[in-house]
């Protein structure tokens, strides 16, 4: 199994400073470059051994974690929410990229059920990382599974993936998925907290509240390297602005929906001919 | 002239429905221990999720202008956005582009 679509977004998902990998091959990229890896087939003795080495994988992909946690404190500040909302949303909803989009919306007043609609269509990818995950933890306890779930990173389960890769039953694994995650996590809620407090000193006349939507883009980046993706985010964007004066903001949701299937027409038209002779 | 505090306190539940709904995309499967999986072509479909709904978000953010689409210099967040948006997508990085956005927008409503 490869590790299909890490996609984008908060807790680090690229490896180079500041890099944010926000498309499959961009993280796919990342991950090709040599990392010290244990030899195949290498079991772990002790729980603790596999939570160290899923930490020792991560910290290249923390250079990514630091300055998107910083903008992520300091946008959600900027956005007018005092310091307490601000950490404890981090904190929460533990996703920088939902976060990150959420902003803009919470500063228009967008109603609440549109922003939380919003977080759910971005956090869709994670659907795709549980459900390929989820065999590999069916064993566990829920509490365990809970613990997974919310630790549930785009580089952790890329991590993952390609360790299990070769060897599915291999011993500990949890413990390994665990300690890449907590890492991811501890690191990003700090240097958010610390983007809180730079943000709470900055004075209104700065505007940096468009550095959410700055970040956004910033997001979007990486996709116009795929055209499936470039073309969902295309025709995303033009039907949000075509639907703005829809009541709600819901030509933000006509805008994903749009998005969504004109990234999968889009990769059908696509599709490699070599691959779709092999049909 | 954030409406942030409009929500009172209904913005604490949005941050736990924000929560919940996370939770929810990134445990749903692992909870259902590999019982039930996703069919191979919804897989597909949400991979382009997240593009969808960041393009969805941002262009009218940028686009827009006091309630209309303005696509002119007068629009100095769409100028600057789009400066932006270049310097991610040519330096593959994201504090330069958010730094070099909000230069711009500075700049461009000093001068204009």
């Amino acid at each position: 199994m490869t590790p299909a679509g890490p996609g984008e977004e908060e807790s680090g998902a690229a490896a180079r400073a500041s890099s944010r990998a926000a498309a499959d091959h961009a993280v796919a990229e990342d991950l090709a470059q040599p990392v010290q890896v244990e030899p195949a087939g290498h079991q772990y003795a002790r729980p603790r051994a596999a939570f160290l080495a899923g930490m020792k994988a991560v910290l290249p992909f923390l250079f990514g974690t630091v300055p998107f946690g910083l903008v992520t404190g300091i946008a959600t500040k900027a956005a007018g929410l005092s310091a307490g909302a601000s950490v404890v949303m981090t904190m929460m909803v533990f996703a920088g990229t939902a976060q990150i989009a959420s902003l803009p919306l919470l500063a228009a007043g967008a109603p609440g059920l549109v922003v939380v609609l919003t977080a759910f269509i971005i956090n869709l990818r994670f659907v795709i990382y549980s459900a390929t995950a989820a065999p590999f933890f069916k064993h566990l306890p829920l509490r365990w599974r809970f613990a997974l779930g919310y630790f549930m990173t785009d580089t952790g389960f890329a991590l993952f993936m390609r360790r299990v890769a070769n060897q599915p039953q291999m011993r500990y694994r949890h413990y390994y998925f665990l300690g890449s995650g907590m890492t991811v996590a501890s690191v990003w809620l700090l240097t958010a907290v610390i983007g809180v407090m730079a943000g709470s000193r900055v004075p209104a006349g700065w505007h940096l509240e468009f550095a959410a939507t700055l970040g956004i883009l910033a997001l979007l980046a990486p996709f116009v390297r795929s055209k499936p993706d470039f073309t969902a985010a295309a025709v995303g964007g033009a039907v949000a602005l075509a639907t703005s004066s829809l009541p709600l903001k819901l030509g933000l949701v006509a805008g994903a929906i749009a998005g969504i299937a004109a990234g999968v027409l889009a990769e059908q038209v696509f599709r490699p001919k070599s691959e779709g002779a092999a049909r | 002239m954030s409406q942030v505090d409009s929500y009172g306190w209904t913005l604490w539940l949005i941050i736990v429905g924000m929560a919940f709904v996370t939770i929810l995309n990134r445990a749903g499967f692992i909870l259902l221990s590999g019982k039930f999986t996703l069919p191979p072509r919804v897989q597909r479909a949400l991979k382009y999720a997240p593009a969808g709904a960041l393009a969805a978000i941002a262009v009218p953010d940028i686009f827009m202008s006091q309630g209309h689409i303005d696509v002119s210099f007068e629009n100095v967040r769409l100028i600057a956005g789009l400066f932006s948006f270049s310097i991610a997508v040519l330096a593959r990085s994201t504090l330069p582009a958010i730094i070099g956005g909000m230069l711009a927008l500075h700049a461009l409503q000093r001068w204009l």
